[in-house]
């Protein structure tokens, strides 16, 4: 990385690639973070349980919790 | 009243260990938008390791030995991590409004953090002792001289910044991700929207400080329960179920995650380590240009000459809001006899040892103010047709008086070296301040330099760094004014930047104070990406008559 630095050059814009990279990585991260979940994870219900709308499965259900 | 015993209750009450070091969270915080709270730490604790190492170290270590470039390796990429994971958390606690239900003060300190950092940062460019360290102090002195801070914080004195940025700095981050963290974990993180807004609005007054004694009032009556302590997370989370949750093994793994890209990083790119310029090299390289920024220098129209504050009484660069110049106002500060300075005291020491070049100095010094006009003028404009003959700098026959000699015996100064000694020098016998040769370079030199690597302040320069590494892209938007209109033409750009950034930056910081805009994560709507689950439980619980709103109702 230590030779020339590449420039991208359009219009008033002028960026390095390497900052190009850095800033389209950061969208692009941004987006996974938001949009992705750990999966073995994704089934477990978010609020209290009920008899009616329990959704919880597996290990990690077993172990939830709810706040009194 | 007993001091210690009230601080201690109150310790008590406001932090228990449970929630401080919690082993359960709420579930909703299953998303990644939630982890880069964690890889911030994980970045800063081994910027601060690698640069303990790089301080005990110093300066020379870490360009010369090739372990001590490798740790300056880890370092930069650490700030890179740490920035990048900064703005992720940045971006995706404003898309949660996590300021909400009595947060505002957590997402100040955040804001104010992040302000910090890029202060740290910005230091520690300065502290590289190398060309981008040279650059960015002489491109960034314009900028913190228009404002008056140049008097008083010199980018160019290289003592200065270092201590700011191994200690000053970094001490205030600390103490700021310290409050941060502890601010985090007394509330715990803020829950996802209520489903109505009505809803929402009965939290917020709940849980808001200031509002929290209204929330009480009816408590006397029994109709409600008596108003939370902003600490009561197991209120805060009624309804909600909790997960087990290993929030220092989290830390750990993200610790582990960024020491080996970091690592990774370091071993297969290394870092941008362009060798400074020197004085010799530019007297080398360029002797009649070296000459002719000596001259400006001696006959006071070179730019450094006719700056202004923080440097002498010039005009030049002074910049102004209005009839409001701070830059003035801040004063001299750093006198620099730029005459004096860069020829008349390095030829005084030559000519101890050169009776030729001692006569020419006489014949100088006694001369008239006029008649040194005349000469400065005359040789001034013969440099225009200046040729380079055997490493001397020949101009067309004129009168010049003694400014040949003298200029040939500076260019010798150069060309050897000893100028850029001389120009260090100052009372004592230790030097870390560079302001004299810098502005030198500054005039023709480094901007020559720095534009063939697009690092002009017209070229996005202060984001941009040597090499194909990424540079301060977090300076991205004080950069971009100094691109469009009317930044980029007006002779005060630097104060009107300022000015802007100051007004945005404060923004940022008081975003949960104020009206309507402090909604606009809810308008954006990627909250109910992040908490899709969160809110289709709802839906089903609702949808089945069940108590998952309880929460809600406070």
């Amino acid at each position: 990385m230590g030779g020339t630095a590449q420039y991208l050059h359009a219009g008033f814009i002028l960026i390095s690639i390497a900052n190009l990279v850095v800033i389209a990585l950061l969208i692009v991260v941004f987006v996974l973070a938001v949009t992705l979940r750990r999966p073995e994870k994704s089934r477990i219900s978010t609020i209290e349980a009920t008899p009616d709308t329990a959704g919880t499965v597996g290990e990690e259900a077993a172990n939830a919790e709810v706040r009194p | 009243m007993n001091l210690t015993t009230s601080i201690r209750e109150r310790v008590r009450t406001w932090m228990p260990l449970e929630d401080l070091l919690p082993d359960h969270l709420p579930a909703f915080v299953r998303s990644p938008a939630y982890f880069f709270g964690v890889i911030t730490l994980s970045s800063l604790v081994l910027l601060i390791v690698s640069g303990i190492v790089l301080a005990a170290f110093g300066p020379q270590w870490w360009h010369d030995n090739p372990v001590g470039h490798f740790v300056n390796s880890v370092h930069f990429w650490c700030a890179e991590a740490f920035f990048f994971s900064l703005t992720l958390h940045l971006w995706t606690e404003f898309c949660k409004a996590a300021w909400r239900h009595g947060r505002r003060l957590t997402w100040v300190v955040g804001a104010i953090t992040f302000v910090a950092a890029i202060g740290t940062a910005f230091t520690g460019y300065l502290s590289q002792t190398n060309f981008d360290a040279q650059w960015i102090a002489v491109q960034g002195k314009d900028a913190l001289n228009a404002v008056g801070i140049g008097a008083f914080f010199n980018l160019m004195n290289f003592g200065q910044m270092f201590g700011f940025h191994v200690f000053l700095l970094p001490l205030l981050l600390v103490l700021l991700v310290g409050l941060h963290l502890l601010q985090v974990r007394i509330r715990g993180v803020v829950r996802p929207f209520a489903s109505t807004r009505k809803a929402e609005r009965a939290e917020e007054l709940l849980w808001r400080g200031a509002r929290r004694k209204k929330a009480q009032a009816p408590a006397a009556t029994g109709e409600v329960e008596p108003r939370p302590l902003p600490s009561d997370q197991v209120r805060y989370y009624r309804g909600i179920r909790m997960m087990p949750y290993d929030l220092v093994r989290e830390g750990l793994v993200a610790l582990l995650a960024v020491l080996v890209l970091v690592l990774v990083f370091a071993g297969i790119f290394s870092s941008a380590d362009e060798p400074p310029l020197t004085l010799q090299q530019y007297a080398q390289q360029n002797p009649v240009g070296f000459v002719t920024t000596t001259m400006g220098g001696l006959s006071g129209t070179g730019s450094i000459a006719q700056y202004g504050p923080p440097y002498n009484t010039g005009t030049g660069s002074v910049q102004s809001i209005g009839p409001i110049s701070l830059q003035q106002v801040a004063g001299v500060t750093i006198p620099i006899d730029v005459a004096q300075v860069y020829v008349l005291e390095p030829l005084t020491i030559a000519a101890q040892t050169d009776t030729q070049l001692a006569a020419a100095l006489q014949t100088f010094t006694r001369a008239s103010a006029q008649q040194q006009t005349a000469w400065e003028n005359a040789y001034t404009d013969a440099l225009g047709q200046a040729t380079v003959s055997n490493g001397h700098v020949v101009v067309p026959q004129g009168d010049y008086g003694p400014l040949p000699a003298m200029m040939d015996q500076l260019l010798t100064l150069g060309t050897s070296g000893a100028l850029d000694g001389l120009l260090l020098r100052s009372g004592g016998f230790y030097q870390n301040d560079f302001t004299k040769p810098l502005l030198f370079l500054s005039e023709d030199a480094l901007p020559a330099r720095a534009e063939q690597l697009n690092m002009l302040g017209s070229q996005w320069g202060m984001m941009n760094s040597t090499g194909n590494y990424p540079g301060q892209s977090w300076l991205w938007l004080y950069t971009f004014w100094y691109q469009i209109p009317p930044y980029n033409t007006a002779p005060n750009a630097d104060v009107l930047v300022w000015v802007t950034m100051a007004v945005l930056t404060a923004l940022l910081v008081v975003f949960p104070y104020l009206p309507y805009l402090n909604r606009l994560p809810y308008y954006l709507g990627v909250h109910r990406l992040i908490w899709r689950e969160y809110y289709r439980d709802r839906r089903a619980a609702q949808a089945a008559g069940g108590t998952g709103l309880a929460a809600e109702s406070g």
